[in-house]
């Protein structure tokens, strides 16, 4: 060890220069330089569960694209042979689950033995029998396939009231209801932002008045706007989708406009101000981006809750134009014979379901990722 | 009772939470009044009839609410002068006085004179008398009260002199005195009715069989008056209604329920062995289904579902429906001149297959004008079963692809368009006709090819249908190319004749422009005073215009519903059939407490 | 605080008025007629209108509007839906019901909701989380007609635990226990959105200093939760039980209808497809009203405990 006053005698020609030869460098990042998505991406690809509703969401579109086009049935294609028929799936129908059982009330027992309306082999169990005003009475469980005469086919999910395949008919369903919810969503977050973005900005007067204005517009019910824009445009993609974003955006506009007050008065907003940036870009350059975490998460969850608006619209009577079919129009037309024919109500509801998860733990995993205070600790 | 309501309301959260504490389990064992244990002979003595319906009852004042749910509880708690009885093997119903004494008489045919019974009572034993009758016609025609369904009073069966001028006098400008519209008390037990022009005493007798000519109770009709007696109050609730009829309404919660019990002062009280009837709103259909197998209610309408439950059930009974679904074409539409084409027409009502899509609704295919119940003669007969009037309908209800194919390859020709773009209107209340036009639609365009023909839907709100279909009325439009309708008039499940009326040229009711000088006569003739008195006539003129509106495709007729009903087996019904315009007589129908 | 509540209370008003005026508008201003009688002629129809003031200049017909409503409480009356009954009267006579079954429900919701989203808090990614977040799904994801078809289903109609549908005129005893099973149909929805809500911001409050620090005070688990992160977690729930309540008693429209309750539920709609002017006015300020008031309530209750709501925005 030396002491310190040897370190001050150390004389001059016991230096050297080195890397005299080598230019100057700034020190090189260890990592990649990540852009504000990429970096996201990176730390959503590390989110499991997210990734998996990914996938679901992916394979639900993907479904519904291709799904109508390879069923071999068009999704307005009638029989009227072959009314509400039970699901038959190839393969399940050996362990007797969506094997094309249905279950016949109130059938007298001479039926039975007529063949024209049970022809041979279609009857499987006699699961009652009883006596009404001395005729006697079973509810028997057929095979529906046989029992309705059209032998060899496979409806996935059964058909409707008019013979339709329902399998056909979900996907496409799923296609429209997603377009809706997907045009609807985009039009919210975008009103939304800009709106949110100006009152929050602003402030002041500017604020208090808009905020009146949503507040106006929020007190009139979905399905008020709803019901009045289906009888001024008549029934119609457009109209539901004006529909759900004519007060739908104001949610957007809230979170939005929360995020600026508390962003516009961060230390780095006064000095680009400062510099003189125009309020344009100080909104959207310098505000704006904080948001978007919170903003595509909502977007996420709107995407479902726009289906669930779209099904109750559907529901009261002010669904998409016939035949097209959404999944809304398919549970409500599903719930009127929801005691007799359960799985034509069990299909889109499970559809609706799986939507609504994935999109909330896809929308959860995007929060986490875009959360700007996570930014690069991975 | 109000009060009870809003304290009920308070303290339902505290005790919604505190019977959740306790055990949603524990509940059900507190109370042992649960459902189901109504039935059985518990209920010894008392033979109520308990329904179920899919609507309200809106309003018991005679001269409002017309619709269905008020129409059905009103026909038992409302009298009028004369109302529809058994024929004697109780297959078919005829006129009868119900507060009149005796079948109305005139020397001339224009001046009617009708006894009042001296056994008519209000349900609180006060006599009905011709006062209590002219005060009733008085405020139903009162132009100022501006009543919805009483114009019918001044001109349905038969038309009563200046009745319908002081009905319509704010709106025409000409004022007419009370004094000179054609009804007229002579005592306190007789009546006058003057018409404009001459009937049959069946007429009168069915004119005043209808719900808006039976009296109203003086008293409750003027304290509800408000100020500027624009309106009243009387029938809105069971403290302001009187009632008069064989039963008298107890109870009546608003949207739910109904009670009522036998009237003692009804002049036909020894007629009627029932305690009393309950009526319940259930709009859903499966909870209706779900009321009937737990023996809550004696008689279920069938629908989709009902019909799935109850299948061959030797209970069911059906009885098709005086609704007829047709499809109206607007001929006149500028832009698509190929609408006016009669081979166009034609093709599409050859075109459609009535039979397969009445199988899947479970009604009856249709490609006549009148339907099944409308009665021709007055012993009874059904318009339908006249064998004549079935000889001019195109067989196979009136499908025939090849001729359709041929006929739409003709129109086209003819209007030399190379495709048919078209879109059909339909009210969005009721889900039959979304299915029948989902039907038409593929079945059309499988027929013609979806390259020359295209049929869109549209559904919407029944209003704004008919405002749409209306406005070609007031001359061409291109608004609306096809839309569906349904004529349910009550005069012509007498009368069937009267089933034309709004397809003359002329008739402001009418949807689409049918400008048919032939039917405008045959329609003149079969109300002139010689066919109202002569009904062979008046049926054979029927005939025709029914072959001149089926040979020139007014409208394109598609099917007639059909009802499906079961009733529980405590019911004893009058009739083994259901009647026309009585029904299933629940008025006079026994219950077998022993089930 | 007093100047805050006197400008929200004003906003509030003149929201309340420029709702009137543009529901009224909009509803009168919607295609078709209130008399769609097929049978009715058109030159009947138009007496009738004439009667009802129908023919007349919009701004008239809302100076007659606004002179009923402002001095006489006077809605106008239902032509369509209960023809002749005051549009007030009806609504006055609907509301306790809803009101009823929604107030409940929600009752029913809270706590059921925060000690679901409180287990799941605890017991984050063990099986109590899981098993709430299964309920959470399916009670956000089961239409709720399908939930109260297979409750009346199975409960009532089968187990017969439960009247099948609401009874009016046996008694109030019997009136509650008729709603018991619509009111439990319609808390699923609430439940899980609380409880969802409620393990968020617990798991939140849950990592920060404070509850470390209440740890190392010798607090233990359960009452660090309790006393501190409870209340923290708590505060925003009124931002989203408030607002539910009027999204609940939208919602009951189908319950309603399933149950035959003589709610408000379907009177919006029947009264808007069927032109009844004055009740779909009436009702559409009705929940107008519920909209304004919560809106206006989560304002004041945030406003009390949060200053900085009251002070921010205007401080530019």
């Amino acid at each position: 060890m030396m002491t310190e006053k040897e370190i001050y005698d150390i004389p001059q020609e016991k230096f050297r220069f080195i890397n005299l030869d080598d230019t100057l460098h700034d020190e090189k990042f260890s990592g990649e330089a990540l852009g504000f998505f990429k970096d996201a991406w990176v730390r959503l690809r590390r989110n499991r569960v997210a990734i998996l509703a990914m996938s679901m969401i992916l394979f639900i579109v993907f479904m519904s694209i291709f799904a109508p086009m390879f069923s071999g049935y068009g999704y307005n294609d009638q029989n009227l042979n072959r009314l509400n028929m039970p699901p038959r799936v190839p393969g399940l129908e050996k362990i007797g689950i969506f094997d094309g059982s249905k279950t016949v009330n109130s059938v007298r027992k001479t039926s039975l033995s007529d063949p024209e309306k049970f022809p041979e082999g279609s009857v499987i169990e006699i699961l009652r029998e009883y006596t009404i005003k001395d005729v006697e009475m079973v509810d028997v469980k057929v095979n529906a396939y046989i029992y309705e005469g059209i032998g060899d086919e496979y409806f996935l999910m059964g058909t409707d009231y008019l013979g339709r395949d329902l399998w056909t008919r979900l996907w496409r369903g799923a296609r429209i209801s997603l377009i809706i919810a997907i045009v609807a969503v985009s039009a919210n977050i975008f009103i939304g932002v800009v709106y949110g973005a100006v009152a929050g900005y602003y402030g002041g007067t500017t604020d208090i008045i808009m905020m009146r204005i949503t507040e106006i517009i929020a007190a009139f019910p979905q399905v008020i706007v709803a019901t009045l824009l289906i009888l001024v445009l008549g029934t119609g993609i457009e109209a539901i989708i004006l529909a759900l974003v004519i007060n739908g955006w104001i949610g957007t506009a809230k979170l939005v406009r929360g995020q600026f007050l508390r962003f516009k008065e961060r230390e780095y907003v006064l000095a680009a101000r400062t510099l003189g940036v125009p309020d344009k870009k100080l909104i959207f350059r310098h505000i704006l981006p904080n948001s978007i975490g919170p903003v595509i998460t909502r977007a996420m969850i709107s995407v479902p809750n726009a289906i669930f608006s779209e099904s109750f619209l559907a529901f009261i009577g002010l669904g998409l134009q016939a035949p097209e079919p959404s999944i809304g129009v398919l549970l409500s037309d599903a719930q009127k014979v929801l005691l007799t024919y359960p799985t034509q109500t069990l299909f889109p509801a499970i559809l609706i379901s799986v939507l609504l998860i994935s999109f909330n733990l896809f929308g959860n995993g995007l929060r986490d990722a875009f959360d700007p205070t996570m930014r690069g600790t991975d | 009772m109000k009060t009870t309501r809003k304290l009920l309301a308070l303290l339902l959260a505290g005790v919604m939470t505190a019977s959740l504490l306790a055990g949603c389990s524990s509940s059900p064992s507190t109370s042992s009044s649960g459902s189901g244990s109504s039935s059985g002979e518990t209920v010894e003595g008392e033979k109520i009839f308990r329904r179920s319906t899919l609507q309200q009852a809106t309003n018991m004042n005679p001269h409002q609410g017309g619709d269905a749910g008020s129409i059905e509880v009103s026909d038992y708690v409302q009298a009028k002068l004369y109302r529809v009885v058994y024929n004697e093997d109780k297959t078919a119903s005829v006129p009868g006085p119900e507060l009149a004494a005796s079948e109305p008489t005139t020397e001339d045919g224009y001046t009617w004179t009708i006894k009042l019974d001296p056994n008519a009572k209000w349900a609180n034993g006060e006599p009905i008398t011709a006062d209590d009758f002219m005060y009733s016609w008085e405020m139903a025609l009162n132009p100022q009260l501006a009543n919805t369904t009483t114009s019918g009073l001044a001109k349905n069966h038969i038309q009563v002199e200046n009745a319908y001028e002081y009905y319509m006098q704010l709106s025409t400008g000409v004022p007419v005195e009370w004094e000179d519209v054609g009804f007229k008390k002579v005592d306190d037990l007789t009546l006058t009715v003057t018409t404009s022009e001459k009937y049959s005493a069946r007429d009168v007798m069915y004119h005043f069989c209808m719900r808006y000519t039976g009296p109203v109770y003086k008293e409750m009709y003027e304290a509800g008056m408000d100020a500027n007696r624009t309106s009243t109050t009387y029938g809105t609730s069971a403290e302001e209604y009187m009632s008069s009829g064989p039963f008298k309404l107890d109870t009546w919660v608003k949207g739910t329920e109904v009670t009522m019990s036998k009237n003692e002062n009804y002049c036909h009280a020894d007629e009627i062995i029932l305690d009393g009837m309950t009526v319940r709103t259930v709009p859903d259909e499966n909870t209706q289904i779900q009321l009937f197998q737990n023996g809550e209610i004696d008689y279920l309408s069938l629908g989709t579902n009902g019909l799935e439950v109850f299948g061959e059930d030797p209970r069911t009974q059906e009885y098709p429906s005086t609704t007829l679904r047709s499809i109206q074409i607007n001929t006149e539409n500028p832009d698509k001149p190929y609408l006016g084409n009669l081979n166009f027409k034609k093709a599409l009502y050859y075109g459609i297959n009535r039979e397969e899509l009445a199988n899947a609704l479970n009604y009856i295919p249709a490609a006549y004008f009148l339907p099944t119940p409308y009665v021709a003669y007055s012993d009874g007969t059904l318009f339908r079963d006249i064998p004549e009037a079935n000889a001019y309908i195109p067989e196979n209800n009136g499908y025939d692809p090849d001729l359709a194919k041929e006929l739409f390859d003709k129109a086209l020709e003819e209007t030399g368009v190379d495709k048919v773009s078209i879109t059909v209107i339909y009210s969005e209340t009721v889900p039959a006709l979304r299915t029948a036009s989902e039907y038409i639609q593929n079945e059309l365009t499988q027929l013609f090819g979806a390259d020359r023909f295209e049929l869109k839907l549209q559904s919407m709100a029944q209003s704004a249908l008919l405002d749409i279909m209306r406005s070609s009325q007031s001359g061409p439009t291109n608004t609306w190319d096809l839309g569906w309708s349904a004529w349910d008039l009550t005069a012509a499940q007498l009368y069937p004749n009267r089933k034309f009326e709004p397809y003359t040229s002329t008739d402001s009711r009418r949807f689409a422009p049918y400008n048919s000088p032939e039917l405008d006569a045959l329609y003149a003739e079969s109300i002139s005073e010689e066919c109202r008195l002569d009904e062979k006539k008046r049926i054979e003129v029927t005939m025709e215009m029914e072959k001149l509106v089926i040979d020139n495709v007014l409208e394109i007729p598609v099917y007639q519903q059909q009802a499906y009903v079961i009733h529980s087996d405590r019911c004893i019904l009058p009739s083994d059939v259901r009647v026309n315009t009585i029904g299933w007589g629940w008025a006079y129908m026994d219950i077998d407490l022993t089930k | 605080m007093k100047k805050y509540m006197i400008g929200r209370v004003i906003a509030a008003c003149v929201a309340l008025f420029l709702i009137l005026t543009i529901a009224f508008m909009v509803v009168r201003l919607m295609p078709g007629s209130v008399y769609d009688d097929p049978n009715l002629a058109p030159e009947v129809v138009a007496m009738l209108e004439q009667q009802a003031h129908l023919d007349e200049p919009l701004l008239v017909q809302y100076a007659y509007f606004l002179k009923g409503v402002i001095f006489e409480n006077d809605w106008g009356v239902s032509a369509k839906v209960e023809p002749g009954v005051p549009a007030f009267d009806i609504l006055k006579r609907q509301i306790p019901y809803s009101l009823t079954i929604n107030v409940g429900s929600l009752a029913l919701a809270l706590p059921i909701g925060i000690v679901a989203g409180t287990v799941a808090a605890l017991h984050k990614n063990k099986a109590g989380d899981h098993v709430v977040s299964i309920l959470v799904v399916l009670g956000i994801s089961i239409p709720s007609f399908v939930f109260a078809s297979c409750l009346q289903y199975f409960i009532a109609y089968k187990m017969g635990w439960f009247p099948i549908i609401f009874e009016p005129s046996k008694g109030t005893g019997m009136q509650i226990y008729s709603l018991m099973l619509p009111t439990i149909a319609l808390s699923l929805s609430p439940i899980a959105t609380i409880a969802r809500y409620l393990r968020g911001e617990l798991i939140e409050v849950l990592g920060s200093e404070f509850m470390v620090l209440a740890r190392t005070k010798g607090l233990t688990q359960r009452q660090a939760t309790i006393r501190h992160s409870f209340r923290n977690a708590s505060l925003p729930l009124v931002n989203i039980v408030i607002p539910m309540f009027a999204h609940v008693l939208a919602g009951s429209m189908v319950i309603e209808r399933i149950f035959s309750i003589p709610g408000v539920g379907g009177t919006l709609i029947s009264s808007i497809n069927t032109n009844d002017y004055s009740l779909a006015v009436a009702t559409l300020i009705f929940y107008a009203l519920i909209s304004v008031l919560t809106s206006f309530v989560i304002d004041i209750v945030l406003g009390l405990i949060d200053p900085r709501v009251r002070l921010g925005g205007s401080s530019k």
